[in-house]
């Protein structure tokens, strides 16, 4: 009897055993892997010893053993129409060329729609599970600094790193480097922005301008009368109320359809990240607290009291905004120099008539409006995990794809393969750099370009890709994508050129603040925007004027005063003039 | 010599018994083994997905940092706590939770109640199924899919305010007003939802013996007194069942169906815990805040599900376990 107790008893705790093993399965398998880790570690510390003996300093050398990168992607479809249906980041031609010429390959771990690409990737990261290169932007690139997870690239800069690439970094007084530099480690490749790139214009369909006869606005008076005329005077033409007058999102710091151009013009500047401008004492103020906001708020409350701005914008996304510029329910919008080039062309493709012109911001009065610019603009780093084994690898990828885009005739080094018809996609890659000053020399040479019918002066395969469509437009060619490429990058009073023209005349208000986000800013922050945002909405929906006071009573309290304080601690030690 | 007979037989028969009752167990047990043995990998599936994340409320009391793991982040006790309960936020969102709840569950177990009696009286049969099924359709629908679907339907020029505006109402911005929200997000929810509750209750409704249905038209009653004496006595257990188990869920708001819906005009009506959670540790990466109000929730749950639980069992003399 006791025996066949012992036996029950023993097969009870197998049972429970192999549950409890079951159960730990998960763990089990995660050691390995973490013992693996530091297993590699030491190993890499030999490799890295063993490199160094090789001395192999050479920027695009060839490995003998193929090196595996492993990347993350968010997927935007691509610009050029060039570029053969189903063409992905897994099989772009990039990845073959590193292959050919590097011996390294990218292997992505997985990639989603861009709009997803935020939530998962930050999902990724807390999960532990960090890819060795990617593209992350400001708020990221301080989160894995702070978590130690970033490869130190300062040696590997100065050896691996071409000299064009160099060149460009400094033409920029070594700025971006600086901003992606911690306690003199340099620990990401910024991908460096002209900041002038985020210059505020004013986009009106002047097809319906013609058609209502009125003239394009000098005033923020002349834009409201406009945006009423679009709402009230059926500018399409087909008997409906259906037309919106001044196109707002519920997100409203995007490039494109944000309250920033219109608050601008009241001197006001609301912007995302916080802008921190220069206050009459000197010191360093936080942009949208200020009573000028007050205005711009109160004249946006006016629009959409009048009717001009959807009175559902706050709850549609840009999405949905972009959605009815398409469809020409919207003949006003603010924004950005690439506009044409999406979403505008798309709304061309839709309706050939429809004929977006460019203009620079009104004022609400005498004193011209001034637009917010940045110090510096680095939308994002290009960083390496610290397990990466190969980081210099990571370098040779940036430096052959800079080669390819911004140096002359990649062909001859890479043959077809960096053709947009053969699959190479310009943001495909896990890694993305751009000459800071684009804009500005394509403008430039692709100008000089169409005026001497000579395409001979041209370096980049890009410079090349625009200069064609810019022919085929003015050739004639009718599409949106043609139309966009133009537009928005060569012509005179298009996108880029008016926004030098604002540039030149000097009508910018400085971002004096580019540290990275403040203790309090971390802690606070999501509070402090989501109160912001929220008084914003309410207010231009109709709430009284007076929760705009309360609002910066609270934000002060709440936090505000200690990120003002360490903003200007930050600003003692880095004034830029 | 006759007593010590006697005492040896009676521990041979106290032998016998329990070699008999031994017996039976064994035979149980061989009989249940199996079933025993099916109950395993859901053991482990519970094991791993609702045991195992239980060592994360570690997190709420450490600055916790992805890389650093939770053996090597920094202890830092209670400090996360007493920032949530500090933030403007909080107090909001768990009014705001509190309430949206309150009312789903209210709406949500009464709406389902009156369906099944109802569905109950009907007679045709083949009416009866297609009704049962059309409600119980939404319950299958992501809210993903239904935003959108929510969003047209109560946008200003969608159906809704259509038919508003035919009996000259004003059109309402359901979604962006906070009179209107939590209303919206209960009404949804309850449509989207009921299905499920109904079909429970109709279940309920078949268990009851017909013989007393039978015994109470002999006396007289007519429908509505066998509604009030018999089928609702008859399924209160299933209804404190129910009640029971969502009391425990009534910081749970609806995370899905809120953070499809709100939007910055409907922040103060509309913002619960769990959208809070996902702002602080998905937006922002403050892993460990969002850590501590999660425990801080269950804590809240745990309670108030051992508190109805007992007062099922006092009141109507009622265990669910």
């Amino acid at each position: 009897m006791k025996k066949r107790r012992v036996v029950a008893m023993i097969m009870f705790i197998l049972i429970m055993t192999s549950v409890f093993f079951a159960g730990c399965k998960k763990e089990v398998s995660n050691t390995p892997e973490e013992t693996g880790k530091t297993e590699n570690q030491s190993q890499e510390t030999e490799k890295k010893a063993e490199e160094e003996a090789k001395k192999d300093t050479d920027p695009y050398g060839k490995y003998d053993e193929q090196v595996v990168l492993t990347a993350v992607g968010g997927v935007r479809p691509p610009e050029q129409p060039e570029v053969p249906a189903g063409t992905t980041p897994e099989n772009q031609s990039f990845i073959k060329i590193c292959e050919d010429t590097l011996n390294v390959t990218i292997e992505y771990l997985w990639t989603v729609p861009d709009e997803q690409f935020e939530q998962k990737f930050k999902l990724s990261l807390a999960s532990g599970d960090v890819p060795d290169i990617m593209k992350v932007s400001q708020q990221q690139f301080d989160e894995l600094i702070e978590a130690g997870a970033l490869a130190d690239l300062t040696d590997i800069y100065e050896t691996y790193a071409i000299p064009e690439m160099k060149a460009d970094y400094e033409g920029l007084d070594n700025v971006p480097l600086k901003a992606a530099t911690r306690d003199g480690k340099l620990y990401g490749m910024p991908y460096a922005v002209d900041p002038h790139q985020e210059i505020q214009l004013l986009w009106i369909r002047a097809d319906w301008l013609k058609k209502l006869n009125l003239d394009p606005p000098k005033t923020i008076e002349d834009l409201e009368k406009i945006a009423e005329a679009f709402v009230k005077n059926d500018p399409d033409g087909n008997g409906k109320d259906d037309t919106y007058g001044l196109g707002i999102a519920k997100d409203f710091y995007s490039g494109i359809a944000s309250i920033k151009g219109f608050a601008q013009g009241f001197h006001a500047y609301p912007a995302w990240p916080e802008a921190w401008i220069k206050g009459s004492d000197g010191t360093l103020v936080f942009s949208e607290i200020q009573p000028e906001m007050k205005e711009a708020l109160l004249g946006l409350q006016n629009m959409y009291q009048k009717g001009l701005i959807d009175r559902e914008f706050a709850t549609k996304d840009l999405g949905k905004v972009v959605e009815d510029i398409v469809a020409g329910k919207i003949g006003i919008v603010y924004g950005e120099w690439w506009v044409p080039a999406w979403p505008l062309n798309l709304n061309k493709d839709n309706e050939p008539e429809a004929d977006w012109k460019c203009y620079p911001i009104v004022s609400a009065d005498d004193k011209p409006a001034l637009t917010k610019v940045n110090r510096v603009n680095v939308p994002a780093y290009n960083v390496v995990s610290k397990n990466c084994k190969n980081p210099e690898a990571a370098m040779k990828v940036m430096n052959v794809y800079w080669d390819i885009l911004f140096n002359k005739d990649p062909e001859s080094r890479y043959g077809d393969l960096v053709k947009a018809e053969n699959g190479f996609v310009n943001h495909y890659p896990p890694i993305y750099n751009y000459m800071a000053m684009t804009q500005e020399n394509n403008y430039k040479l692709i100008n000089e370009a169409l005026k001497n019918n000579d395409p001979s002066t041209l370096i980049s395969s890009e410079q090349k890709n625009i200069y064609e469509s810019s022919q085929k437009y003015l050739g004639g060619d009718q599409s949106g994508s043609s139309w966009g490429f133009y537009f928005s990058r060569i012509e005179e009073n298009g996108g880029w050129g008016t926004t030098r023209k604002v540039r030149d005349a000097g009508h910018l208000m400085y971002n004096e603040y580019f540290g990275p986000a403040t203790p309090t800013q971390v802690e606070k922050g999501s509070t402090l925007e989501k109160m912001k945002v929220e008084t914003f909405t309410r207010i231009i929906m109709g709430a009284p004027i007076e929760e705009f006071d309360k609002f910066v009573t609270d934000w002060k309290k709440l936090g505000g005063d200690d990120i003002t304080a360490e903003v200007n601690e930050w600003y003692k030690d880095n004034k830029m003039n | 010599m006759e007593n010590v007979v006697a005492k040896n037989e009676q521990i041979n028969k106290e032998l016998l018994q329990r070699e008999r009752k031994n017996k039976a167990r064994r035979n149980r047990l061989a009989l249940e083994l199996p079933l025993h043995i099916m109950l395993i990998p859901g053991i482990i599936v519970t094991l791993i997905y609702a045991y195992g994340p239980m060592f994360g409320i570690i997190m709420a009391f450490q600055k916790f940092n992805p890389s650093l793991g939770f053996t090597g982040s920094k202890w830092v006790g209670l400090k996360n706590f007493r920032f949530i309960f500090h933030l403007p936020d909080f107090s909001q969102a768990f009014k705001n939770s509190l309430y949206i709840s309150l009312l789903k569950i209210i709406v949500g177990l009464m709406v389902p109640l009156i369906l099944s009696l109802l569905i109950n009286e009907v007679s045709k049969n083949w009416f009866k199924k297609f009704v049962q099924t059309s409600i119980f359709i939404p319950y299958f629908l992501s809210w993903a899919v239904l935003g959108g679907i929510i969003f047209e339907i109560f946008s200003l020029k969608g159906p809704v305010n259509l038919m508003l505006g035919r009996i000259g109402i004003e059109p309402i911005y359901f979604l962006g007003d906070n009179k209107w929200f939590p209303f919206i997000l209960v009404t949804t929810d309850v449509w989207k939802s009921m299905g499920y509750n109904m079909v429970v209750f109709l279940a309920a409704i078949t268990n009851i013996n017909p013989s007393l249905y039978e015994a109470a038209a002999v006396d007289g009653a007519n429908r509505w007194k066998q509604t009030f004496h018999i089928t609702l006595p008859g399924m209160m257990p299933i209804i404190i069942l129910i009640c029971t188990l969502s009391i425990g869920s009534i910081l749970n708001a609806g995370f899905e169906q809120v953070l499809m819906l709100y939007s910055p005009p409907v922040f103060r009506s509309g913002d619960i815990i769990d959208t809070l959670v996902y702002r602080l540790g998905l937006i922002d990466g403050q892993l460990s805040p969002a850590a501590a109000v999660g425990l801080f929730k269950s804590l809240i749950s745990l309670t108030l599900v051992s508190i109805s639980y007992y007062l099922a069992y006092k009141v109507s003399d009622y265990r669910i376990f």
